[in-house]
């Protein structure tokens, strides 16, 4: 394949023969490569930013929400109706208001939510919000083996609270604890059977429990605090004493439990909450003081998304509707979609509509994306003024290549005269300083891709290196806390077309700025007059 | 002697009638070429000599299009060449065929090596190919330099990139070439090896050779000499 004769000068002039590249190339594709890499890392990190709120928001509120739009709809159940389309797979009713929540002198108001604790789960994955929320005790000689609470334990009197609000009242769920045998550990090399805490009660009490095994198929149960002893045939791997009381398990080992073997717990019981719903504070101004609900803490749950509501509870459906008062009231609908509609907004937008029309004119149906509109609209502002400040970084770079071809066609004035000389016409000698920058923003832009999919693949690495010398290992936990660089998801071009368009856009971005850069001394070198180029000094 | 143009157009390879030129220098003009005609035949050598300054490069400029003249007409053949403005690709390609040029400062591209800076008019003339690769390496065997083809012209004593540029001037094997003081950056030695080397290969490639010097030795050994002086271009020999 013939080159044309520009393009190869160009190529020749950036990469000379018997050089693999000119300082002035190497500068300039790595100064093209660090605009471009910093431009696409910071979009690609507003993107996850985004990605990770839409995620949040959809974990915490649904594909949309289902609201009356007057106080007689609030008592329509339109369950039946929604869950009637094929392409609604969850649908939810949840009641929602302020409560008051006292534990001695401590008090706090959260958003208090009222969920079914059956469908719920159909449509928010409550569970996964338990298990981020539950926290483990740190003891010297024990092991906390608290297994993480399910929505299976939110009955009518237990509730999930916010760290926020746990620490703001000085209250903890129900934990429990196994006391290390460090001597049996160090005896036996081989893995030895234990038991585990398969389920723990919201109402367990604090006791301190000795399981004995007096052979394989029996056990001596015993509480210290309040004397209770029972002997406890084993017939499966279960040891249920009933409501109240832990549920333990046996994990069994290389060899059987053998008489003899111990195991020591101590369990801490649930704290106690009592809560006033705002008619009741009202009665209470009226001295008709009706006392507070007494509610356990069930467990620490922690909602990636509740707007700005960082002190929230959620309870049953049944206990919003006893403490507000209003039973059979709904206040709204979780709605999840399959994830053909979820994953189109505008599949989504129109669906919200149809079943909107279904409906009848007293409820919206209003999708994640409308609902967080100015959210994401702030985001992307946001994301906009970013690439509006780094814009500059690659102009900055482009300048640089101007001023360097421009210092390279005065520098090879007298080859240009040649070159007119030996046949060349003046728009191609030009085309040679407008193709190096070209050349220039072309392998800055793919090397710059390059880079930007290396910081993205080892963004942990660099991120935890920068912000702990930054900020220090003290300082690292807080800022990974308040920015999460860790779960932020950010895209491979190959995995998101939003990504993809990134890479693509500022690569353009860069060849073009860069093949501009070239064209005032192209423009230059086009205009010099041969005879004078080579008469030049 | 006044040097004349001969009438007769179907033997020469160069002409040019009545060239002027002259350079302004604010309000005054400083007039180079005043009415300077020279013909020159088909594989014949015409030396050129002059006081610094007295517009031999002009003139060869001139010949070759890349000037602009105030007057006169310039023929490549039979074919009258517009003025350096006028010109279109067809002609400016033509350039790269018909002339070949040899400068003082030889004017090698330093990123190529000298095979790449023998072949480049070629390929800047669209005529890259097999052949033309192998006229390369004759024409460097020629010139003594075949074992530096590799090497780039920096790596080159002064007569080893002469005698590159002469093998460039003559790679797309032009009908006239314009030497401006090739010899003027070597010593005397070197200079008179590489002056017979062009002499020698314009007789053998049929090549008109202009040379303008500043050595009577070597003006003596083209065919025809000439001073060019205020402005007049007078046969000496």
């Amino acid at each position: 394949m013939k080159v044309p004769w520009p393009l190869y000068l160009a190529w020749k002039q950036l990469f000379p023969s018997q050089k693999k590249i000119s300082f002035f190339s190497m500068l300039a594709v790595v100064g093209v490569a660090l605009g471009v890499n910093v431009m696409i890392v910071v979009i690609a990190f507003m993107q996850g930013f985004q990605e990770k709120f839409r995620s949040d928001i959809i974990d915490a509120q649904g594909h949309a929400r289902v609201l009356p739009l007057n106080p007689s709809s609030r008592t329509k159940d339109l369950k039946s109706t929604l869950s009637a389309h094929p392409e609604v797979v969850g649908c939810s009713p949840y009641i929602q208001g302020q409560l008051l929540l006292q534990n001695r002198e401590y008090t706090s108001i959260p958003h208090s939510i009222g969920v079914d604790p059956v469908t719920s789960s159909e449509v928010l994955p409550f569970n996964a919000f338990l298990e981020k929320g539950h926290s483990v005790i740190d003891a010297f000689d024990s092991e906390d083996v608290t297994p993480v609470p399910t929505m299976d334990s939110l009955e009518d009197k237990v509730v999930f609270i916010s760290l926020e609000v746990a620490n703001r009242l000085g209250v903890r769920p129900a934990a429990i604890l196994r006391k290390i045998d460090h001597n049996k550990t160090q005896r036996t090399g081989r893995k030895v059977g234990t038991v585990r805490v398969q389920r723990l009660d919201p109402f367990v009490s604090s006791a301190e429990w000795n399981i004995e095994f007096l052979g394989p198929s029996q056990v001596l149960i015993q509480e210290k605090l309040s004397s209770f002893k029972q002997v406890y045939d084993l017939t499966g791997r279960l040891i249920d004493l009933g409501f109240g009381k832990p549920v333990f398990e046996l994990i069994e080992g290389d060899h059987s439990f053998a008489k003899g073997d111990t195991f020591h717990f101590q369990c801490f019981r649930a704290s106690t909450l009592e809560v006033y719903s705002p008619s009741m504070i009202e009665k209470a101004k009226s001295d008709e003081m009706s006392p507070p609900h007494e509610v356990k803490v069930g467990g620490i749950i922690e909602v990636p998304w509740q707007g700005f509501h960082s002190e929230v509870l959620f309870g049953s459906l049944r206990f919003m509707e006893d403490i507000k008062n209003q039973p059979n009231v709904r206040d709204g609908y979780y709605l999840k979609f399959s994830d053909n509609t979820a994953g189109d907004d505008k599949k989504l937008g129109n669906l919200c509509e149809e079943l909107e029309e279904k409906g009848g004119d007293d409820w919206a149906i209003i999708p994640w994306f409308v609902e967080n509109a100015w959210f994401f609209e702030l985001l992307k502002f946001e994301e906009y003024l970013m690439v509006l400040i780094m814009i500059p970084i690659g102009l900055v770079a482009a300048f640089a290549i101007a001023i360097a071809l421009m210092t390279s066609v005065l520098r090879k004035i007298k080859e240009i005269g040649l070159l007119i000389a030996i046949g060349g016409n003046q728009f191609s000698v030009g085309l040679i300083f407008c193709l190096q920058g070209f050349i220039i923003g072309s392998l800055g832009a793919i090397l710059g891709c390059g880079f930007a999919i290396l910081f993205i693949k080892y963004r942990d690495t660099l991120m935890s290196f920068i912000v702990e010398k930054i900020a220090g290992k003290e300082g690292q936990a807080g800022v990974a806390q308040f920015y999460d660089f860790y779960s932020l998801e950010v895209f491979y071009p190959w995995e998101s077309t939003e990504s993809m368009m990134t890479f693509l856009s500022f690569a353009a971005f860069a060849i073009l700025v860069s093949t501009i850069a070239g064209l005032l001394p192209a423009w230059r070198a086009a205009r010099l007059n041969p005879a004078d180029a080579l008469r030049s000094e | 002697m006044r040097y004349e143009v001969n009438n007769s157009t179907e033997q020469f390879s160069l002409r040019a009638k009545s060239l002027k030129k002259s350079f302004a220098f604010g309000d005054s003009k400083l007039e180079v070429l005043r009415s300077v005609s020279l013909s020159l035949k088909k594989a014949e050598s015409l030396s050129i000599q002059g006081d610094s300054g007295c517009g031999k490069s002009t003139l060869l400029n001139l010949l070759a299009r890349l000037e602009q003249g105030d007057d006169g007409e310039i023929f490549w053949g039979n074919k009258k060449m517009e003025a350096a403005r006028k010109q279109d690709a067809k002609q400016i390609a033509q350039r790269g065929t018909y002339i070949g040029v040899i400068y003082q400062a030889y004017y090698l591209i330093p990123e190529l090596t000298v095979f790449q800076n023998v072949i480049l008019p070629a390929r800047l003339n669209g005529s890259l190919n097999p052949q033309k690769q192998e006229r390369v390496i004759n024409l460097l065997k020629k010139m003594g330099v075949e074992q530096k083809a590799n090497q780039i012209p920096p790596k080159l004593s002064g007569g080893e990139r002469q005698r590159v540029a002469i093998a460039r001037a003559l790679i797309n094997s032009p009908k006239v070439i314009l030497a401006d003081e090739p010899t003027g950056n070597l010593d005397e030695k070197t200079g008179g090896e590489v002056m017979d080397l062009l002499l020698q290969t314009c007789e053998e490639e049929k090549a008109s050779l202009l040379l303008v010097t500043h050595n009577p030795k070597f003006a003596e050994a083209t065919n025809r000499a000439a001073v060019l002086r205020d402005g007049e271009l007078n046969q000496i020999a």
